[in-house]
């Protein structure tokens, strides 16, 4: 009874029309951070997507009602209460990304299937090769727009709406108009600190992050063709030399 | 009587070898993927898979911009200048410091990205020879070769 075959315990990966997510081996302490800069980035980027979604709505409403971020602002030292008070948040994410990261070494360990097309009535996800280069410079342009390229989509929507909110609630772009023509006072006046604040860690993240996801897609992509090309053009006939 | 070309990983490939098996038998077509997996993964691996440890540089970014914007509301340029010259100034920094420290651990992870797939074709007249040339230039192969007399040891 013992040998009935029921699928590789673990999976390498998951394919929907909509997303990718798989199970990737990486520094421990990349997550860490980025849970350290936002909390939920470091869940959405280990693949706990919804978890990580929750915990963003959290760290903005937290921030905002504390008004951590204008604390920051006024004194530097405000910072040190914001480590103390994610730290054990971020504790947690050493182990979780360790733990995450044993089920990847199992998984690339069993050969696991690993699904190139998905296709349904609305959306089509699929592996090809990218260059992370052009994720990572749309990414700078504006957050997620990179996770579209690489058929993220929902990490993409996320990130993309969290921008939209965050961009006209610090009232950024009329500080960039301001600064572009050249009234600087009015451009510092302007723009709301605890909202501007949220931006730095939201742009780097989203580069980051949607890095990783292509960078993971690719290999994942020459994982699958190098199956495909070795089951059918590796016959034992063929006549060398 | 061989035709040997190098590809990378991609879709094109799969046409290439679509249309080929229209002109000759999938026994004459050899596909020699190298392996990936020389450079095992670590646990602790800081690097991303292509070598470059973009984690660090946008870590450094952030941190940069993030003092940037905070410093630029009593600077004179403002936040926006001020928190834009912090991500440059942090990813210049971070790209070069990275720079060197792969330089010095020698880690040439991404070297042969794109080279990775060998295809070996036998073909048996000079006229399929030909198309099986047009075949996989049309299809980009990133080079192509005949080996029509270069047994003999000449």
């Amino acid at each position: 009874m013992d040998h009935i075959y029921r699928g590789p315990r673990r999976p390498r990966m998951s394919m929907s029309p909509y997303n990718t997510n798989s199970l990737v081996i990486r520094n421990p302490y990349q997550p860490m951070w980025w849970s350290a800069a936002m909390p939920g980035a470091g869940h959405i980027m280990i693949g706990k997507s919804i978890k990580g979604f929750l915990l963003f709505i959290f760290e903005f409403t937290v921030n905002l009602q504390s008004g951590i971020n204008e604390a920051i602002e006024y004194s530097m030292v405000g910072q040190f209460q914001m480590v103390k008070d994610i730290l054990d948040l971020q504790w947690l994410f050493v182990r979780l990304a360790t733990e995450i990261n044993q089920f990847a070494a199992l998984a690339s360990k069993n050969k696991a299937p690993i699904e190139a097309f998905r296709l349904d009535m609305a959306e089509i996800n699929y592996l090809n090769y990218l260059n992370p280069w052009v994720a990572v410079v749309w990414s700078l342009f504006t957050p997620g727009l990179g996770h579209l390229i690489s058929r993220n989509i929902i990490q993409g929507v996320y990130l993309l709406a969290w921008f939209i909110v965050v961009i006209y609630q610090s009232k950024a772009l009329p500080s960039v108009y301001f600064t572009a023509t050249g009234h600087f006072e009015e451009a510092t006046n302007v723009i709301h600190w605890n909202w501007v604040l949220y931006l730095p860690s939201l742009y780097l993240f989203a580069v980051d992050d949607c890095w990783s996801r292509v960078i993971e897609s690719n290999r994942l992509f020459q994982m699958e063709q190098t199956r495909f090309l070795k089951d059918k053009y590796q016959n034992t006939s063929f006549p060398l030399l | 009587m061989y035709i040997v070309s190098v590809f990378g990983h991609s879709l094109s490939l799969e046409l290439a070898l679509q249309d080929l098996e229209g002109v000759i038998p999938n026994q004459r077509i050899l596909a020699i993927p190298l392996d990936k997996e020389m450079y095992p993964v670590k646990i602790n691996h800081p690097y991303n898979h292509e070598g470059l440890n973009l984690f660090f540089v946008s870590c450094l970014s952030s941190i940069t911009m993030l003092l940037g914007v905070i410093y630029g509301f009593i600077l004179y340029w403002g936040p926006i200048i001020w928190g834009m010259i912090g991500l440059a100034g942090g990813a210049c920094t971070g790209l070069i410091l990275q720079k060197v420290v792969q330089k010095r651990k020698q880690l040439e992870l991404n070297r042969s990205e794109r080279f990775d797939v060998i295809i070996i074709i036998r073909y048996e007249s000079q006229q399929e020879s030909n198309i099986i040339r047009s075949i996989l230039s049309e299809y980009s192969a990133l080079s192509i070769t005949d080996m029509n007399k270069g047994f003999s040891g000449a």
